[in-house]
């Protein structure tokens, strides 16, 4: 079968159910969806605590898909269930409330940052559930239970490093935080700027996550005379940043990390954003006109529409990734007839899935689906995150 | 060299905040016996009240320091009458500890609760232009987090050494049972030192947060900072917490220069803990009080 269409029915569905969709939006008690024995998905998420950024985005995009999934009939017309819960941002807690599902959901979609990705690994491995985590920062095994939202690190590094190239800057500084996440940004960064002929690495610094002022390793930083610096630090770690580079004197354009792609973090920022303060982002982030096809924009369109319907506000980063990992379980259930063991083999068939975020095509070996052509730059601004370029 | 000079500089900014936690709780620890790790959270907690005060009332950053000196002294007697004072007549100070430990978690919660889990800063005392000297680059903020380490220390040795209620607390941090004998009123004594110790939260919160990001995780790290500070510097002693506190500052920046941020942390708490293990009593310390 033709895996554009075999894959993505509820795109050409959503059209014709477009009424009975508006009507489950709006909280009418439309159901399109057979009723009977649900099929359930757990999805696990930071709700509180310093993941909760993340967390509470996941909890609305994860919703909406569901919704949009039941007024398009369902998983083989079975009602499609969503049993959310909260891991407090802890991996401990995680594991906890995977184990309160084991037995009642058909897959598991979540948590929001790897520890609790990682630590509840061998309970989906164990239970034969599909695990789709919601961080970019775990390393799914191949032929494994478990899956990883988002593209790769060093696919966001390349994008980045290719981008600057061609805007003429070859000489990156490099500043990341003492965490995972900021140890594997620096390793891309490195290996981007050392596959790039003529790019060079101009300076580097790393910093701890409760740092109170980086001006030293900023000034160190300078001392090469960087064109460009990547600050590979999420929250208050960036912003330390930020403010840092204006009190050296350290003013050229800068990256980070597409952890910081959420509004309330730009809003907190906004009076020390360097100028300009790019991020390498998936297609969610990107300008309509750079979509490759219209079933593309009429996704991300209703995506969109949908969502600021609901919540008034732009959706960021967290109701992507759980929006497109709870249409890629529940393609996987419908496929694999509801059968949870067989989701795992069926999910690893889906190729040329188009989500929200990028287009999925996974295999045994690949969990993640995404890659390079599915980044972009966007640029953060005092209103948002404005598409700059840098698509193939 | 100006690199160099950078990194000490900025260590010692990190120190001025450790110092003034130290100093916090050795105010404590000497009168009462009390370590106070609460005390990192309270710094927190007042800059995020200030960061409030300044956004929502439009109040200049520099008008919120002494506003906040005020909230935090009386707030910290007050906690210490409610909470504090209470559990010590029950507890011995080994679980005094754990009430403290269970205060900084009590004031993460709220500022998660107040403050949600963003980060949180506001604009320098006096303009966020650095002032170059040297070829050095030297924020503003930098020489008022001095002047507040500065002033606390001076108002401290002058409150202790020239007036009747510090000779009362000196009396009472000496020995509480002669003191009251003496008709010192020694609760009361306990609560001025707490108060003191809410000055100096609310001068620490307030000055650092222009220079960086303050969110509900940082309670913890600057609880840890200021205890070590405390103990190197040795506890009880004013002047150890402050030369704890910006050794502590001046080696993670200067090790920070050279190595991983992390790598740089462990090693100058790791050198802090040789100090210990060659002088128990830590820098300023005197046996009787690692006795006692």
């Amino acid at each position: 079968m033709s895996a554009m269409t075999a894959t993505r029915p509820r795109a050409r569905l959503f059209g014709p159910l477009g009424v009975a969709a508006a009507l489950a939006l709006s909280g009418c008690s439309a159901v399109a969806a057979a009723e009977g024995e649900a099929i359930r998905i757990g999805l696990i998420a930071s709700q509180t605590g310093p993941g909760s950024q993340l967390g509470i985005g996941e909890v609305r995009g994860a919703e909406l898909a569901v919704e949009q999934i039941n007024a398009d009939g369902g998983v083989n017309g079975q009602r499609l269930e969503l049993i959310t819960a909260d891991d407090q941002s802890n991996p401990s807690q995680a594991v906890l409330q995977a184990r309160k599902m084991l037995g009642r959901v058909d897959a598991f979609v979540g948590p929001s940052t790897s520890g609790p990705c990682k630590a509840i690994g061998p309970l989906a491995e164990s239970a034969q559930v599909v695990n789709y985590c919601l961080s970019p920062g775990l390393k799914p095994e191949p032929g494994g239970w478990q899956w990883s939202a988002s593209v790769a690190t060093h696919d966001l590094t390349s994008r980045l490093v290719d981008y600057w190239k061609s805007q003429g800057i070859t000489r990156i500084g490099l500043l990341t935080q003492t965490d995972s996440s900021g140890a594997e940004g620096a390793e891309s960064t490195k290996a981007a700027i050392d596959a790039v002929d003529g790019m060079e690495l101009a300076g580097e610094a790393t910093f701890s996550p409760d740092a109170v002022s980086v001006t030293a390793q900023l000034q160190q930083i300078a001392r090469h005379e960087p064109q460009a610096l990547v600050v590979w630090a999420t929250g208050a770690g960036a912003g330390v940043a930020f403010k840092g580079m204006g009190q050296v004197g350290l003013d050229v354009p800068v990256a980070t990390t597409d952890g910081n792609l959420t509004y309330a973090f730009v809003d907190r920022v906004q009076n020390f954003l360097p100028d300009p303060l790019l991020i390498p982002a998936t297609r969610d982030f990107w300008d309509p006109a750079e979509y490759p096809n219209d079933e593309v924009r009429e996704i991300e369109a209703n995506y969109h529409d949908a969502y600021v319907a609901a919540h008034g506000e732009q959706p960021d980063f967290g109701p992507g990734v759980a929006y497109d990992g709870v249409h890629l379980v529940a393609e996987a259930l419908e496929r694999a007839e509801g059968d949870a063991a067989q989701a795992r083999a069926e999910l690893e068939k889906i190729t040329d899935f188009d989500g929200v975020v990028g287009t999925y095509n996974f295999s045994r070996e690949d969990h993640r689906g995404l890659a390079e052509k599915d980044v972009a730059i966007v640029q953060a601004t005092k209103d948002g995150f404005e598409f700059i370029g840098g698509v193939e | 060299m100006s690199d160099y000079l950078q990194s000490i500089l900025g260590g010692l900014a990190d120190g001025c905040v450790y110092a003034l936690i130290a100093l916090g709780m050795s105010v404590i620890y000497s009168i009462s016996r009390i370590i106070s790790l609460a005390q990192g959270g309270f710094v927190v907690l007042a800059a995020l009240c200030a960061v409030s005060l300044q956004s929502g009332l439009g109040i200049s950053p520099l008008a919120t320091l002494p506003i906040m000196v005020v909230i935090f002294s009386v707030g910290m007697i007050g906690v210490a009458q409610i909470v504090i004072q209470p559990a010590a007549k029950r507890a011995t100070p080994e679980r005094l500890l754990l009430v403290t430990v269970g205060m900084l978690q009590a004031v993460g919660g709220l500022l998660l609760i107040g403050w949600g889990n963003l980060p949180y800063t506001m604009p320098a005392f006096t303009g966020d232009a650095p002032v170059k000297v040297a070829g050095l680059s030297l924020p503003t903020q930098y020489f008022w987090l001095a002047g507040a380490l500065a002033v606390s220390v001076l108002g401290l040795w002058l409150l202790l050494t020239k007036t009747d209620i510090g000779l009362a607390m000196r009396a009472t941090a000496s020995n509480p049972g002669a003191a009251a004998l003496q008709g010192i009123r020694v609760d009361r004594m306990r609560l001025i030192a707490f108060g003191l110790a809410g000055a100096m939260a609310a001068l620490a919160g307030t000055t650092i947060v222009p220079i960086t990001f303050l969110q509900f995780t940082t309670v913890t790290p600057y609880a840890v900072a200021g205890f070590i500070a405390a103990v190197v510097g040795g506890l009880g002693s004013n002047m150890g917490a402050v030369t704890g506190g910006l050794l502590l500052g001046l080696l993670q920046g200067v090790f920070g220069r050279y190595w991983n941020a992390d790598l740089a942390q462990l090693t100058a708490i790791a050198l802090l803990v040789a100090v210990l293990v060659i002088r128990p009593q830590g820098i300023f310390g005197t046996p009787e009080r690692v006795r006692r």
